[in-house]
């Protein structure tokens, strides 16, 4: 699925970084942003880093035909005379150069004529002339003029589009032999050769009023020192409302062409035009902060969307920054722009619609499992957001409905229960778990872990504090003591996640004070017959050992005697039944032989009281691993028992024999067989269900024996051995022991002499 | 002998006391244990004959006390109703040189303590020893059984005499292995009980011939001699 989604993506992003680029190289060459390309040219020559040199010092002075002129020396156009006197107030001040932007196409009066061309011919002077254009004939000045002039060139202002003026105009081409009347001025101005530079956006800075001007008026009149014109070049031409156009330029404001031609002219002399980039350069501007933008955003992304946006957007406008103060270099940035744009929420819209489907499927996925807990049906059916949001509130919903499923039956639990991560740190803990570590002092909060909690725990014994996480595996168990009385079975178990790795750890305190107290009881109860119901029967028969016989008649004394060895046998029985059900058996190697003679010698004094011989068949060394003590005990109850209901003068046989079993286990038997009357069968059946019942219930008939018989059986089995009993009535009983045997016994005795 | 009894029950220390005196013994009963140990400061007694649960100091403590207070330690039995095989271990490990459960026959209490003191104050040995119907040559190291002579690997006669010899008393597996093999602790627990079981077999020691031997859980073997 995972895979399905990336493949799917890849492929829209290579759509994406592909169509927005041949959009984008459409517009660069286009140029359709050429709107908001000029809107940023414009803001970029009014910001105030341009230098502004002061105007004084500028070797440009504006010579103004205005509307002060217009009103002193009379209406427009004036005569060729005035012009020729006004040429000859500047050029006796000797200016560096004179361009006279004044239209003398046609000639006029001859006189008039000459006298013009004799006062241009004063200083190094240069006159417009009218250069061809579509359906229009050019028109050069009139001859006097020519060939008193330096130069003569064209005097064209081309606004853009949108009206603004922007750049000089150039004619290279067209008009082969002729060029513009500024370049000419700069030219001879500077010393160099006239191009037909590349660069021709004028270097609009420093808004309007930046030239010094004068009134033409002024200078006929005398009114201007002669130091303001010297060494100047001195552009003149016309101002006045009604005569002269008037432009807007970069700056914002609005400027009459000779102003305009003062820039230029300031442009060209200080080398400082502008000029635009060519295609390539705009593509590589407008397809590059693209394309990083791509990569930056792409399947793979490793930085946050908007700063990627952000940092493209700032490389355009930058670079175009640049460019145009340090290399004078326009770069138009609005496809770059428009490109960013456009790609950055496109690309950002398929991959949320993606991730939507994603979600979605996973979303409807998760919705059709069985889920543990009741939950709502989605409100929204049809597909769409509404649906996918639906959905996301139902699997929200059915995470929390989950928590609080998973916390309120850990609640429910008995017994005191933490969830922790693999550090240690709580992840739940359960209603009982917070009531333990409250009483123990503890509490369980954002700080607590596994180490600080299990540390009012002690190992039972040991005094050990408990180890987390578990040493050698898991399900790790053991037993803990919190002060004194209060006893806990610590259990930890590993999580794992569905995919099998470890995730946690669980850790359950099972309250075991109440059994430990019961077993200490039970202890106290073995205590309290082993001593102390024995002690006063011990002394009984103490005093009945040293009374005089004449205080205590010798029959009342042997009754008195049979009742406290009864009494105190039943004791010792019980507490043997007890031993032998609590004990922690102390296995050793044993042989059954020599504990089959140490039974049958223990009960030497009975079986002499009633003449039974008790014969042991078989020589076979039985080796077994058993409990020395309680083994004899079993053996010599069921020979007491043997002895207790035989008659006078019959015979006992204690069999051993061994016995390999079809599993291949070697056992060892021990048969032990009377002469007695024997039992019938629902007898025997009785005597086993004694066995299990235990040393309750006991007829008058069988006294004693009960506890007896249920000893052996515990005995027996817990050495995982048998005990049969076969038996018919006048035909004697059998007891057969069955033990597991170790090992062939020979071997070892041969080993041991 | 002089014979200190520690015992609460009147009627079981005056039990006591009667059969000891009898036995031609001087007996001084004490009820409480640190009456005891208050004694053995100025006393010196032949033989110690302590209950388990006592006021004051307990008859282990006793032991101990003794152990820790006095150079020449007399022997010390204990007399006790604690049956357990636990408790006889703790007894015999707390430094008793016997372990009698209550009720005790007079006979038995005799042969007991009159064991004990053969072994603090051993008679002269001579050559022959007999005991019942068995004949010890300890010079030949052969055993006669009602006149027949038995056959005995040289461990075995060993085993066989030190038992005889210390009959009535307790005898734990590490010092039985000392006595008969000396230190060697490569061999394996179950030499003795080998041991054990041939002599008893080959001497046919058992309760018909006079003599019981009878196993002390986890402890050893202690030889004694009925009396019908």
């Amino acid at each position: 699925m995972i895979q399905r989604r990336g493949l799917k993506l890849r492929t829209q992003w290579w759509l994406i970084a592909i169509v927005t680029s041949l959009l984008v190289a459409g517009m660069t060459m286009d140029r359709t942003m050429m709107r908001i390309d000029n809107l940023i040219y414009d803001h970029l020559l009014q910001a105030s880093f341009w230098a502004s040199p002061s105007p004084s010092s500028k070797p440009i002075l504006l010579v103004e035909i205005d509307d002060d002129s217009i009103r002193r020396l009379g209406r427009w156009p004036w005569s060729r005379a005035t012009h020729a006197a006004l040429i000859d107030r500047l050029s006796a001040a000797r200016p560096k150069a004179i361009a006279y932007d004044v239209l003398f196409t046609e000639p006029g009066d001859p006189d008039d004529d000459r006298a013009l061309g004799e006062s241009a011919a004063g200083s190094p002077i240069f006159f417009p002339m009218l250069p061809a254009a579509a359906g229009q004939e050019g028109a050069a000045p009139i001859a006097s003029l020519q060939a008193a002039a330096t130069g003569v060139g064209y005097a064209t202002i081309d606004p853009d589009a949108d009206g603004v003026v922007r750049s000089a105009t150039t004619m290279a081409g067209a008009q082969g032999q002729w060029h513009h009347l500024i370049s000419l001025v700069a030219a001879f101005a500077t010393g160099r050769e006239v191009t037909d530079a590349r660069a021709r956006l004028i270097p609009f800075g420093g808004g309007q009023g930046r030239w010094p001007e004068v009134s033409a008026a002024s200078v006929l009149a005398g009114e201007v020192p002669p130091e303001l014109i010297r060494d100047k070049i001195i552009l003149v031409g016309a101002t006045a409302s009604g005569l002269a156009s008037r432009y807007p330029t970069p700056t914002g404001s609005v400027m009459s062409g000779l102003e305009i031609e003062a820039y230029l002219l300031q442009g060209l002399r200080d080398g400082a035009m502008m000029r635009p980039a060519g295609s390539w350069a705009c593509l590589a501007l407008a397809l590059l902060p693209l394309w990083a933008l791509m990569v930056l955003l792409g399947p793979v992304r490793r930085f946050p969307a908007l700063a990627c946006f952000a940092l493209c957007l700032a490389l355009v406008l930058g670079s175009c920054v640049a460019a145009l103060i340090f290399w004078r270099l326009w770069l138009p940035p609005g496809a770059a722009l428009s490109g960013l744009a456009v790609a950055y929420p496109l690309w950002g819209w398929r991959q949320l619609a993606v991730i939507e489907q994603f979600m979605r499927v996973q979303l409807e996925r998760l919705d059709h499992k069985p889920s543990l807990v009741p939950q709502a049906e989605p409100s929204v059916r049809e597909r769409g957001v509404a649906y996918t949001i639906g959905l996301l509130r139902a699997a929200i919903a059915r995470d929390r409905e989950m928590r609080h499923f998973v916390a309120d039956r850990l609640d429910q639990l008995p017994d005191a229960t933490l969830v922790l991560d693999l550090q240690g740190r709580i992840v739940i803990a359960n209603a009982a778990a917070h009531a333990l570590f409250a009483s123990t002092g503890g509490t369980i909060d954002e700080k607590a872990n596994a180490a600080s909690l299990l540390q009012y725990f002690r190992q039972t014994g040991s005094g050990d504090p408990v180890p987390f996480p578990p040493i050698g595996g898991d399900p790790a168990m053991c037993e803990v003591q919190v002060e004194q009385a209060r006893f806990f079975l610590v259990g930890m178990a590993g999580q794992t996640s569905t995919e099998g790795a470890r995730v946690g750890w669980v850790i359950r305190f099972v309250d075991i004070s109440e059994a430990k107290a019961a077993q200490r009881q039970r202890d106290d109860f073995v205590q309290l017959l082993t001593h102390d119901m024995r002690s006063p029967q011990a002394s009984i028969l103490a005093v009945l050992e040293t009374a005089s016989p004449d205080r205590i008649s010798a029959r009342e004394s042997v009754a008195i005697r049979h009742y406290a060895e009864s009494t105190l046998r039943l004791a010792d029985e019980f507490v043997q039944l007890a031993r032998a059900e609590n004990l922690e058996y102390a296995l050793e190697e044993v042989e059954l032989g020599d504990m089959l003679m140490d039974a049958i010698d223990d009960l030497w004094p009975q079986s002499k009281a009633k003449s039974i011989d008790i014969v042991t068949r078989g020589n076979e060394a039985l080796l077994i691993m058993g409990e020395r003590s309680l083994l004899t005990r079993a053996l010599g109850n069921v020979i007491g028992n043997a002895i207790k209901y035989s008659p006078q003068g019959t015979t006992i046989t204690c069999a051993l024999s061994s016995e390999t079993r079809a599993d291949g286990t070697n056992w060892a038997l021990c048969a032990v067989t009377d002469q007695g009357p024997g039992m019938e069968a629902d007898l025997r059946m009785t005597i086993f269900e004694r066995f299990r019942r235990g040393p309750v219930g006991l007829g008058p008939k069988t006294s004693g024996a009960g506890l007896g018989l249920s000893f052996v059986h515990t005995v027996v089995a817990r050495h995982h051995g048998e005990i049969e009993c076969e038996s018919e009535p006048g035909q004697g009983t059998t007891f057969t022991f069955s033990l597991p045997g170790i090992m062939d016994t020979e071997q070892i005795t041969a080993q041991v002499l | 002998m002089r014979i200190a009894i520690l015992e609460d029950d009147v009627a079981l220390a005056g039990l006591v006391e009667m059969t000891l005196t009898e036995a031609g013994h001087f007996c001084e009963v004490f009820v409480e244990g640190h009456l005891l140990t208050r004694a053995l400061h100025r006393e010196t007694y032949d033989v110690l004959i302590l209950d388990w649960n006592v006021p004051g100091i307990s008859g282990i403590g006793i032991l101990e006390w003794v152990k820790a207070n006095l150079d020449l330690p007399p022997p010390a039995l204990m007399l006790t109703s604690r049956s357990a095989e636990e408790d006889i271990v703790e007894g015999l490990s707390a430094g008793a040189d016997d372990y009698v459960i209550k009720p005790v026959a007079p006979t038995v209490l005799k042969a007991r303590v009159n064991a004990l003191a053969r072994r603090a104050y051993p008679a002269a040995l001579l050559g022959m020893e007999v005991f019942g119907s068995y004949r010890f040559d300890t010079r030949a190291e052969t055993v006669e059984c009602g006149g027949e002579l038995i056959a005995l690997t040289a461990k075995e006669f060993a085993l066989a005499l030190l038992l005889f010899r210390n009959l009535h008393r307790a005898l734990s597996r590490a010092y039985i292995f000392e006595a008969v093999w000396g230190r060697n602790p490569d061999l394996p627990t179950r030499t003795l009980d080998v041991h054990i079981s041939n002599v008893r077999t080959k001497l046919n020691i058992r309760p018909g011939n006079g003599f019981k031997l009878v196993p002390i859980y986890a402890y050893g073997y202690r030889l004694e001699a009925l009396t019908s």
